[in-house]
């Protein structure tokens, strides 16, 4: 047999892009799916989170939250995720074991840290070596989880999570509009801001928020199974506003 | 079309002249824009609008507002008929299609108001007295008879064709209530730069400024309106939510509140959702809600043409409409003038103006003088006429009687402030004799009652109370700012007579128009012991009616403290729960129904699966693929037995990524398992999994799975793809509240993972070919209940050689998106063998076969050893469970225990559900021996196989017993076999 | 109801899973009478009218367990803890 060559689905890849709801002007929901990331869950390990987020802080130049917020860019986020306990994204399709702490050491974030009112503005950086592309042979997601075990297995517990869950990022004059037909949380500017992140759940299905900008963009995790029931309630709810799926 | 004969030219205020065409009862008319279908049908001179519930009476349009007892239609028509609803709360749109309902043949023909000749069997208790004998009457004469005499509209019988959603609001200060004192709560608030929320049921903002002609600093009132509507329009942080009625309030400052987005238009715009049901979240609430007008009591006092006075004056001052030609007013307070002032200015002729109160204010004689009007000090006894009001009869205080004609008489009997959303949490309301009302007691946390709600009808008192309130509510919230200044209001006179419930009443004396609730029934109910407002309310059905007896409940308090000679106060209220008006089902249930009536878990070969034809069935939340049927194969079981034929004989691959996966990571992790598993898990070596049982702490099973060992310190736990939420909860709990002291780390790890068993005498030859060549997959690399990181194409996964099937068997696992590019390689592998995919049917019948317990037996209410599993269970060390596993009772081998049955006639079927009993004893509960859990057909061996729960279980091996299905009228000998029927020495698992 | 989940901020009381009584602690399971301990335990029961500390499980959100003061009669939440820094008390505490 011929040697085995694996692409990957995303999770939102038997949706077709383009418009739907109301087709007039522009569309009041911006929705995009992002795709290749690796993530990984990271429990401290028993009294052993001051020295977890020393660490972190030496190694990535991030201070990991204690409290519902994300810390990091596009290439390496540290979300909140409960107590002593973070997600951690990364983007994918670069080779199999980078030296991620090389791409987003502590020099790509030192400025990005201080400035407080930017803390979690995107920078797009630039990837020091080649990604290699979806479908080849030796392809495959960044393998967060040995980086991490390698980075701060001392003082955290890691667990890979894959890509086993689907993120999309929505924004657009109606965005909160939207997202009020589903989430129980309170996204007004005084309540919720580039930054921050809270746990909770759209239409029964549980999501992971976190607010990327104040344009406002903000990006929602769930689990990939429920992928087609999520999209199934976004498209009924910006309906009247006009979804674009980019 | 007809004109329009009782439509005012000089007063109207609907704005614009618009015209809008509609019909009732198939009649066409010609109303306005600004109309609702109550002022338009009374522009048209429609009066007899419906039928009484009960007995069938004519009825008319009583109110303008939710309260509406009587005028209600069947509107639109198909799929969008909607019975019951309020013509008053109808706002008129261009063809408008409605109907009175609750007659026949016709509106002004119906010959079931002959039930008002059977009035006495109709009356109060009636169905309690009249229905008891012989019970199965019930169903075949009484309900539908009563049905057809008795009812409301008709409920379309085709789905819902529209759409509803959910939303949910925060807000700083929600003001429920755009009256007078509302509108300057809000402006209050608002200026001070809170974020509020002004819900209005109305379309339009204004409440009574709209009905009444009032002077605001000199200008008319609804002007004044506009300008308030127009700042608050302007503020960034007020939202004003009209069409919208907040319908209940909920603990933690939490509002139930329906927005009919488009009950005003022919159907919803496209995209656009009926109606939209909102959670409001609020720091504080002003509740602002007005008053409701109470009727009066008198012989006749439904029929078409009696009216609340305040909706006359609505609809003459805000409709442009004259709801009569020659009216009487009947009212108890100092606001009849105003009423009889508006009809005085609309050209309508006042014939009297009727006043019970022994002292009546000057004003109020001086200005029926003025008019022309006789002031009479006395009631109105009866109302005489039959489809509407012709005259009334008049007793005046001097012991006369005089009969006024008139085709109007508008009524007040004071007002009952709208306090519902102040009693839901559970506050008692409280009796005021000076205001004759039931006032809000103790309000829910961080809510103020203001305004006509509080009892504080004036208008200059509803302008302060809600700058204040408003302004209160904003600093509560750490806002700054300072109280509007109040306009000038012209002069109003406030007095108010007490409740009035003597009367000499002569004919039907209605208290709950809608349920037909008179007051004999009252009397009726007081003389059969039923004093008691909740005994009253339900015997006599007052107040139970869609109205919830808004303008009945009050007055029919006030009777039963008449007859009881108590106080209204010691008598007190029933309770008010949500909705404060009908909520339909669907606004309930928003985006959820249908196919989104819950969340759908799909599996990374879903699509795959979905093009070879599978077909799907759920599990819990998942859809799994339940068997894969080829073109010819008779039936499902024909499709099912060849997928288990090529597992038992060559290879076959199903999707198990529903499993719950939970990585549980730390330095106790070990200790940890052997906490919450009832065997030992920290003998377990690195590379190893075990089967694993845990109990709940009442010693009964909870769930089961397999556990892999990765290193020293960390394992990976499965769990039934139905119990993996409520396993991962118990975990923590036992992690974080049992042993927090314990170094573990757990996470569910459920979706990272694509998991597919592959299984059969040749899985490992297809595994072979597929997972990377430098991972050693033989036997003796990789024996039975291993577990390894393996790749696949460079992708790293994991492997672990599992069964559930009894062959030899692998669950291979690679990350979520690699599941489609998985399966793909797998059936490609493994074409030479003749692969199949196999679905949760095949999978049931070869644990069946193997006597594994699933689902049917991890019920809840068995035992480790019931389920035959007693070696499982540790005696050297403390697990959940552990104690109470051991009573007595639960450790009796005569408990219904597991064992496997097989019919004795090998041709018969088996039947899950079938119960146990013993051979030539009688079917009956006593002789229960348990039940068949599961059967399958088994084409290993060629007739049917069941596991079950018999008492005794493996003990009785050998013996016959009935399996008795009276369900389907199955009734077999079945005999008792060991629970595994394939491969009893587990020879094919360790090839 | 709204529940102040200490980490993730007030939320609607759908967010969360009720278990009961957080005063129960679960028996010693060597003492001679532990199985009527455990009946205990596991069965009985108080149902107090006024405030009652009992645990929440945050299953929508955090995944906390925490222990909520709640008046039984008014719902008010008069206080809100992790359950595992109460559980590390109750230990220290013996
Ligand atoms: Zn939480």
């Amino acid at each position: 047999m011929a040697e085995i060559v694996l692409s990957p689905t995303s999770a939102f890849a038997g949706i077709p892009r383009g418009r739907s709801g109301q087709t007039d002007g522009p569309p009041g929901v911006i929705a995009s799916e992002r795709t290749d990331l690796a993530m990984a869950t990271i429990i401290a390990r028993k009294g052993q989170s001051a020295a977890l987020r020393d660490t972190v802080r030496e190694i990535y130049g991030l201070k990991l939250p204690i409290r519902p917020t994300w810390v990091g860019n596009d290439e390496l986020a540290f979300l909140w995720s409960g107590p002593d306990q973070w997600l951690a994204l990364a983007t994918g399709t670069i080779g199999p074991l980078s030296p991620l702490r090389e791409r987003v050491g502590v020099r790509a974030f030192a400025s990005f840290e201080d400035a407080a009112s930017e803390t979690t503005a995107s920078k797009a950086l630039t990837p020091p070596f080649p990604t290699r592309g979806r479908g080849s042979p030796a392809g495959g997601f960044v393998d967060i989880e040995t980086e991490l075990r390698e980075s701060i297995g001392a003082f955290a517990a890691i667990s890979a999570q894959g890509d086993g869950r689907a993120v999309l990022r929505l924004s657009g004059p109606n965005v909160h509009d939207t997202l009020a037909k589903g989430l129980p949380i309170d996204l007004h500017e005084s309540a919720f801001k580039p930054g921050d992140v809270a746990i909770t759940q759209i239409a029964h299905i549980g999501v992971t928020i976190r607010q990327i900008d104040s344009s406002p963009t903000y990006e929602i995790i769930l689990a990939r199974s429920l992928s087609l029931s999520f999209w199934s309630w976004l498209v009924a709810s910006s309906g009247e506003f006009g979804l674009d799926f980019t | 079309m007809a004109e329009q004969p009782f439509r005012l030219k000089q007063t109207g205020r609907l704005g614009t002249e618009k015209p809008l065409a509609f019909t009732f009862d198939g009649k066409r008319y010609e109303g306005m824009a600004g109309d609702t279908l109550a002022s338009a049908l009374l522009a048209n001179g429609v009066q007899l609008v419906g039928r009484s519930f009960k007995y069938h009476r004519p009825r008319g349009i009583f109110s303008a507002g939710s309260e509406e007892p009587n005028a209600l239609v069947e509107l639109r028509s198909g799929a969008r008929r909607e019975p019951n609803t309020r013509a008053t709360m109808i706002e008129l749109y261009d063809g408008l299609d409605a109907r009175s309902q609750n007659r026949w043949p016709s509106l002004s023909l119906d010959l079931l108001a002959v039930n008002s000749l059977a009035a006495p069997i109709l009356s109060a208790g009636f169905y309690y007295k009249t229905f008891m004998w012989p019970s199965q009457f019930w169903e075949k004469v009484y309900e539908p008879l009563i049905r057809r005499a008795a009812g409301l509209g008709r409920a379309a019988q085709e789905a819902d064709p529209d759409h509803y959603e959910k939303a949910t609001a925060f807000c700083d200060v929600l003001v429920i209530g755009a009256g007078p004192a509302g509108l300057m709560a809000a402006l209050a608030a608002g200026r001070a730069g809170a974020r509020v929320i002004l819900a209005e049921e109305d379309f339009r903002l204004g409440g009574r400024l709209l009905g009444d002609r009032r002077r605001l600093d000199g200008q008319p009132s609804p002007q004044w309106v506009a300008q308030i509507e127009a700042e608050l329009d302007e503020m960034p942080n007020v939202r004003i939510m009209t069409r919208t009625t907040v319908f209940g309030a909920y603990d933690g400052g939490v509002y139930g509140a329906l927005e009919r987005v488009s009950d005003h238009l022919p159907e919803p715009l496209p995209f656009t959702p009926r109606q939209r049901l909102w959670h409001i979240i609020a720091r504080r609430t002003v509740l602002a809600a007005g008053a409701i007008e109470r009727p009066l009591l008198f012989g006749n006092n439904d029929r078409p043409g009696v009216m609340l006075a305040g909706a006359v004056r609505t609809y003459l001052n805000r409709h442009a409409v004259a709801p009569g030609g020659r009216a009487i007013v009947f009212a108890t307070n100092d606001d009849a003038a105003r009423t009889v002032a508006d009809l005085t200015a609309a050209g309508i002729a006042v014939v009297a103006l009727v006043d019970p109160r022994p002292r009546p204010p000057s004003s109020s004689i001086d200005l029926a003088d003025r008019v022309g009007a006789a002031f009479v000090t006395g009631i109105i006894s009866r109302a005489i006429g039959l489809r509407q009001v012709e005259a009334a009869v008049v007793e005046t205080d001097r012991g006369r009687t005089i009969v006024y004609d008139c085709d109007l008489i508008a009524v007040s009997g004071g007002w009952n402030p709208s306090i519902h959303l102040s009693t839901h949490l559970g506050g008692k309301p409280v009796w005021n004799e000076d205001r004759a009302a039931f006032l809000p007691g103790t309000p829910p946390p961080g809510t103020t009652v203001i305004g006509a709600a509080a009892g504080d009808f004036a208008l200059r008192d509803c302008l302060a109370e809600g700058a204040r309130a408003g302004l209160d509510a904003a600093e509560g919230e750490g806002f700054d700012g300072d109280e509007p200044a109040l306009p000038e209001v012209d002069p109003e006179g406030t007095g108010i007579g007490p409740l009035l419930t003597t009367t000499a009443a002569r004919g039907k004396t209605f208290v709950d128009l809608q349920n037909d609730v008179t007051v004999k029934d009252v009397e009726l109910a007081n003389r059969e012991g039923f004093h008691a407002v909740e005994h009253l309310k339900r015997y006599t059905t007052l107040g139970m009616a869609t109205d919830q007896g808004k303008t009945a409940n009050v007055l029919g308090l006030a009777l039963m403290a008449e007859l009881t000679g108590k106080p209204i106060a010691a008598i007190g209220t029933t309770t008010a729960r949500p909705p404060f008006t009908p909520v339909a089902i669907g606004a309930l249930a928003g985006h959820h129904r249908g196919r989104d009536f819950r969340p759908t878990r799909l599996t990374p070969s879903h699509d795959w699966a979905a093009r070879q034809g599978a077909v799907f069935v759920e599990a819990g939340q998942w859809l799994r693929a339940q068997y894969f049927p080829r073109p010819g194969e008779a039936d499902w079981l024909a499709t099912v037995n060849r997928e288990v034929n090529a597992v038992r004989t060559s290879v076959g691959v199903c999707d198990v990524s529903t499993l719950g996966k939970i990585d549980i990571q730390g330095a106790d992790a070990a200790t940890f398992l052997d906490r919450v598993y009832t065997n030992t898990f920290s003998t377990l070596p690195v590379g190893k999994a075990r089967y694993g049982l845990m109990l709940r702490e009442d010693g009964f099973v909870m769930d089961d799975g397999t556990t892999a060992r990765l290193a020293d310190d960390h394992f990976f736990m499965t769990t039934t793809t139905a119990n993996a939420a409520k396993v991962m909860q118990h975990l923590e709990f036992c992690h974080q509240w049992l042993w927090p002291e314990l170094d573990v780390a757990l996470v569910s790890v459920t979706e990272a993972w694509s998991q597919y068993a592959v299984s059969g005498p040749k899985s490992r030859d297809v595994l072979r070919t597929v997972i990377d060549p430098e991972h050693d997959i033989s036997d003796a690399a990789f024996p039975y209940m291993a577990a390894g990181a393996i790749s696949v194409g460079g992708i790293p996964g994991r492997l672990f050689r599992l069964s559930f099937s009894g062959e030899l068997a692998y669950e291979i696992a690679l990350p979520a998106s690699y599941g489609n590019a998985l399966i793909q390689a797998l059936m490609e592998a493994g074409a030479p063998f003749g692969i199949v995919p196999y679905g949760t049917e095949a999978l049931g019948v070869m644990r069946v076969e193997k006597g594994h317990v699933a689902g049917n037996e991890l019920n809840g209410t068995t035992t480790a050893h019931d389920l035959g599993l007693g070696r499982m269970v540790s005696a050297k060390k403390d697990f959940i469970g552990r104690t109470l596993a051991n009573r007595a009772a639960l450790i009796d081998t005569n408990r219904p225990r597991l064992a496997g049955f097989r019919p004795v006639d090998r041709t018969e079927r088996l039947r899950a559900g079938a119960h146990f009993i013993q051979l030539d004893t009688e079917a009956v509960a006593a002789n229960d021996q348990g039940y068949m859990t599961s059967v399958a057909f088994s084409p290993t061996l060629g007739h049917w196989i069941g596991l079950g729960l018999i008492s005794g279980g493996e003990k009785r091996i050998g013996e016959i017993v009935r399996a008795y299905d009276p369900v389907r009228n199955g009734d077999i000998a079945v005999e008792i076999v060991a629970p595994v029927f394939v491969d009893p020495e587990g020879v094919k698992l360790r090839g | 109801m709204r529940i102040p989940c200490p980490s993730c901020g007030e939320r609607g009381h759908e967010e969360f899973a009720y278990l009961g009584d957080a005063s129960l602690v679960r028996p010693d399971p060597t003492a001679p009478d532990a199985e009527a301990r455990f009946a205990d335990y596991v069965y009985l029961r108080d149902n107090p009218a006024g405030a009652l500390r009992e645990l929440w499980y945050h299953a929508a959100g955090c995944h906390a367990w925490l222990v909520v003061t709640r008046d039984t009669r008014t719902h008010e939440i008069s206080g809100v803890e992790p359950a595992k820094a109460a559980a590390l008390r109750r230990q220290e505490a013996g």
